[in-house]
């Protein structure tokens, strides 16, 4: 009966007095879903299933890295049969991501929505004022984090970050640091670099990760604080230079073992990463989220996302249950004091 | 170079294979089908097909997705022609002329017209991208935000000449434009404006849903005022059709050189296909004898945009298999393609994966000339459409429209904004506010304005930098001379209309 | 044509008039570090808007000329005729999903204004919205508006395209 539950559901969406009227309907269903049913014989399973394509929700535009990866996923998923119904990749990126986060936090209780995120779930509702928090999602896991890195073009002479921070030290607010988007990531780490070395750069935002390496590049701005994948290449290609790695350890990947952490090179503690995670729609039950958590913990571990994870860089860390929200918990706390502090909020 | 030649040769021998080959047909078949269907653009094709893609060997994967570009680009000029409704951003400017043409009773021609334009403009930039790709991507570094504004700045002084009669309504009909490109997310601060606390209007307006209403369901308005129509209009294309656009296009070389020249540059880094139509459209007109004809169904008005998009739809794989930054929003997605695959575009793609970028290259080569047999063979049968009656053309095409306005950002509401757009398409036309520059304030606003003030940002609020004069942080003076010479060219433009009046005037005097 | 021309120009007014207000509100000075602030540009457009067209109303009112109807004789109909149905049409799209209402409407519009047979009716008003169907919500995984009955009138097709493929 998988699939007239999933009839009657969608009615008393549409609100109670609807699903009266149209009871014949569902005489109706039931006789065309018994019929299916014989056709599509369906398996003893008592664990919940997905009844209709999931809703694959992305809170950014097509062709970024949230956008990436969630096209890489779903067709993983479709691979190895970990749904019975396929994940559809829907982009929702107005507002930098807020319209997606409102659609989710609208579907109460809809078990065929999840959304991908990254940082722009703890920065969007406070700098555009969206009445939005990540609690008014399910949170399901966190799959990966991002790196990022301290670049400098090879032609200037900064070998080191303590040389570079010097340097703008010198004079405040001539440096100019390129980052994506305002109020978001790469401002935020800027503002907690700035804040750790007493240091005031000039951050221009841009439109994307790419966009903001190659005007490194073509050296009309000084550094910037973009993700490895963004830059490797023109790592590779001598043009740009690694100063140092944001987080409290080094990146274990072959291609970056060589870049020294902040901490190594100036003394200083700073790490920030950022988050490659996965929520559903708020009051949904524990079985449902029990499905989703279990795809993603598999998905996590097939051979095609393991070659994912060292082509971009990316921290590879699996996280879900009570201690991804503890994470979520004290990273949210630690965006909201940046922000406050840096004066990106007002 | 020759050690090019050999590589491009192995590549499109790769390309060549049956698999690779038949990948391509499938490809350019839909792509197509994605370009003609209004607001489904390259962008959404291929983001669409990635998951599928997956599965394939990433050379067969890379030739459907670029093949699904090419067909798109080859394909949004079809609808624009033929019913005044662009299917991707980048044939709003072929609809000037197209249409008209298309009306006269001559769609076979505009349609053989655009489609050669495109192909020549393919031709081209393969060719910048085959045996120039280093050079190219040097001169691409060299664009900034005030250099890129200064472009901006060039493309709008190139339709000077397209305002309406009446000065004041075309003041207010560009500063409306530029309006509602502002609304939603200032990119600068990430302050939202004009939204007044609305998720709807945080998304802003769409370009393409605008386009849609403005011109298609304005013109399908414009058309019933006379009575609803119930026959449809003589559409038919023959063999002579073809030759005779071999010529024309062959006495209109001219606006040919001009709009692959100009798609060419745009590919290459600041705009990408639609401003380069535009661009290309507008200085074809300010360039031409017969000024008058222009928007009424004239060649070069046809050639030139088609040319510009094709050309700069090419090249905008250049920066992004070189540089790693995307030429155009479909080859945001595409790269985002090549990442599934593991292969990180950038300077290094060319060393490490050599074969795989012949094999693409090669592939746009087969792809872009297999689209020209391709579109063609499909050119009599949306020919066809136009003879089919009014009662059943005119809602399909709302429904599809409706589809489309949809598929862009799977927001209800901008189904709406279609319909309201096109009202307001008729009132535009029938009370003389020109739609033209309008539509391009809307389009280039956004880009315009963040470069504008990235400039300043960066320059410390000294105005200078827009033309080329910084002061670097010893506190001497720099000047970028592309800047310059691209504001200069623009201020040229922008007053060429005065100055040539003024010239002319002295001539007589003298004589 | 006077009242239309009027008429629009009052609305650009106001839109001018709201984007002025929003762009006051977030700050339109053109800062001495940071250059123009977010609403510097947009104040300055819909200021322009506004003098623009208070300026055409103004030009309206000099005029003696009241000029044509900006509708000719018996336009009136047929326009509506267009768009009266096209917004019935998205009207019912979240009652019968998109593809259902486009049945309903294409069907309607060949029949009563195309004064078509009734079979071809039936079968161009039923082929589109089935293929458009198959081609968006199936093979591209498109999900169009579906509405409360939209899963329920087009789920079987979808069942049979999962069985033929």
């Amino acid at each position: 009966m998988r699939l007239l539950r999933s009839g009657v559901i969608k009615l008393s969406h549409g609100g109670s007095s609807m699903s009266k009227r149209f009871s014949w309907f569902k005489i109706l269903m039931v006789v065309a879903c018994s019929l299916a049913m014989v056709a599509t014989s369906i398996g003893t399973a008592k664990a919940w299933e997905p009844k209709m394509p999931v809703e694959f929700i992305i809170p950014a535009g097509a062709g970024g890295g949230a956008d990436v990866m969630a096209r890489f996923i779903a067709p993983i998923i479709s691979k190895h049969k970990l749904s019975p119904k396929p994940f559809v990749v829907i982009n929702k990126s107005a507002g930098a991501g807020a319209e997606g986060f409102m659609y989710v936090k609208g579907q109460k209780g809809n078990p065929h929505v999840i959304i991908i995120t990254l940082d722009n779930l703890f920065t969007t509702p406070l700098a555009t004022g969206v009445p939005f928090h990540w609690k008014d999602m399910t949170p399901v896991a966190k799959l990966a984090l991002d790196y990022f890195i301290l670049w400098v073009h090879t032609d200037t002479p900064y070998k080191t970050a303590a040389e570079y921070f010097d340097a703008v030290k010198k004079s405040p607010g001539k440096f100019v640091m390129g980052g994506t988007g305002a109020k978001q990531e790469d401002q935020v780490l800027t503002v907690l670099i700035e804040q750790t070395y007493g240091l005031k750069f000039n951050y221009v935002p841009f439109k994307g990760g790419g966009a903001v390496a190659v005007e490194l590049v073509g050296k009309h701005i000084d550094s910037t604080v973009n993700n490895p994948s963004e830059a490797v290449s023109h790592m590779k290609n001598g043009t740009l230079r690694a100063l140092a790695v944001c987080d409290n350890e080094r990146i274990d990947l072959p291609d970056w073992k060589q870049v020294p952490t902040l901490k190594e090179s100036t003394g200083k503690d700073v790490s920030y990463l950022m988050l490659r995670g996965i929520f559903m729609a708020p009051g949904v039950k524990p079985d449902e989220l029990a499905f989703y958590v279990d795809v993603f913990k598999k998905v996590s571990e097939t051979p095609e996302w393991k070659k994912y994870v060292t082509d971009m860089g990316l921290k590879d860390s699996f996280l879900a249950g009570d201690e991804y929200v503890k994470w979520l918990e004290a990273k949210d706390k630690e965006v909201k004091e940046l922000m406050t502090s840096g004066g990106l909020l007002k | 170079m020759a050690e090019n030649m050999q590589l491009l040769m192995s590549g499109i021998g790769t390309a060549l294979m049956p698999v690779n080959f038949i990948t391509a047909i499938v490809g350019l078949a839909l792509g197509i089908i994605v370009g003609v269907l209004p607001g489904l653009g390259g962008a959404n094709g291929v983001a669409i097909l990635i998951p599928l893609t997956v599965a394939m060997d990433p050379v067969a994967g890379i030739i459907l997705l670029a093949s699904i570009y090419w067909g798109a680009l080859y394909g949004g000029g079809i609808t624009a022609i033929l019913f005044n409704i662009p299917g991707e951003p980048w044939s709003v400017a072929v609809t000037f002329d197209g249409y008209p043409l298309a009306n006269k009773g001559e769609p076979g021609k505009a349609l053989v017209l655009s489609f050669l334009a495109h192909s020549v403009g393919a031709v081209i930039g393969v060719i910048l991208l085959s045996f120039f790709a280093p050079i190219i991507a040097a001169f691409a570094l060299m664009f900034g935000p005030s250099e890129v504004f200064a472009v901006m700045m060039l493309t709008f002084s190139a339709f000077v000449g397209l305002g309406g009669k009446d000065a004041v309504k075309s003041c207010v009909s560009i500063f409306i434009g530029f309006l509602l490109a502002c609304v939603g997310m200032d990119i600068v601060t990430g302050e939202m404006r004009m939204t007044f606390g609305s998720i709807d209007l945080m998304a802003g307006f769409d370009f393409i849903i605008a386009v849609i209403g403005l011109f298609g369901l304005g013109e399908i308005l414009l058309t019933v005022e006379e009575g609803l129509k119930i026959e449809g209009k003589a559409g038919k294309i023959s063999l002579k059709d073809v030759k005779d656009g071999f010529v024309i296009i062959c006495k209109e070389w001219k606006a040919l050189v001009l709009g692959v020249g100009i798609g060419a540059w745009m590919g290459l880094k600041p705009g990408g296909a639609t401003p380069a139509s535009f661009m290309a459209y507008g200085f074809a007109k300010q360039g031409a004898k017969n000024k008058d004809e222009f928007g009424k169904g004239a060649y070069a008005g046809i050639i030139a945009p088609e040319a510009a998009t094709h050309s700069a739809g090419t090249s905008a794989a250049l920066p992004m298999i070189t540089l790693g930054i995307p030429g155009s929003p479909t080859m945001a997605v595409i790269m985002g393609g090549l990442m599934i695959f593991g292969l990180i575009p950038g300077p290094m793609l060319f060393k490490e994966h050599a074969t795989f970028v012949w094999a693409f290259i090669g592939s746009c080569w087969v792809g872009n000339i297999l689209g020209l047999f391709i579109v063609m063979a499909f050119a009599p049968l949306f020919a066809a459409i136009l003879r089919v009656r009014f009662a059943i053309i005119m809602p399909i095409i709302v429904y599809v429209c409706a589809i489309g306005a949809y598929a862009v950002n799977n927001r209800m509401i901008d189904i709406y904004y279609m319909i309201v757009f096109g009202v307001f398409g008729y009132l535009f036309k029938k009370l003389d506010y020109p739609i033209a520059p309008m539509v391009l304030a809307l389009v280039l606003g956004g880009m315009a304005e963040s470069a504008l003030r990235q400039s300043l940002l960066m320059s410390g609020g000294n105005p200078g930098v827009l033309i080329g004069l910084k002061i670097n942080e010893a506190g001497r003076l720099e000047i970028s001379w592309l800047c310059l010479l691209i504001m200069i060219a623009a201020f040229i433009i922008f007053f060429w209309p005065s100055i040539s009046g003024f010239l002319e005037k002295r001539k007589k005097a003298s004589a | 044509m006077r009242k239309a021309n009027v008429g629009l120009a009052v609305f650009f007014l106001a839109l001018g008039a709201l984007c002025l207000y929003d762009s006051v509100r977030i700050g339109f000075r053109w800062l001495p570090v940071t250059g123009p602030g977010p609403g510097f540009l947009p104040f300055y457009l819909a200021l322009g808007c506004v003098v623009g067209s208070a300026l055409i109303i103004l030009r309206e009112f000099k005029k003696e000329d009241k000029g044509l109807p900006l509708i000719p004789e018996g336009g009136l109909g047929p326009i509506l005729w267009v768009l009266i149905p096209s917004t019935v049409m998205l009207m019912i799209v979240p009652i019968f999903g998109l593809h259902a209402a486009a049945l309903i409407y294409i069907a309607f519009y060949m029949k009563v204004v195309g004064k078509i047979e009734v079979y071809k009716c039936a079968l161009i008003s039923i082929l589109f919205p089935v293929s458009l169907y198959i081609i968006f919500d199936k093979v591209f995984l498109i999900p169009l508006p579906s509405g409360i009955l939209g899963d329920y009138l087009f789920g079987p097709v979808g069942k049979l395209y999962d069985v033929i493929f």
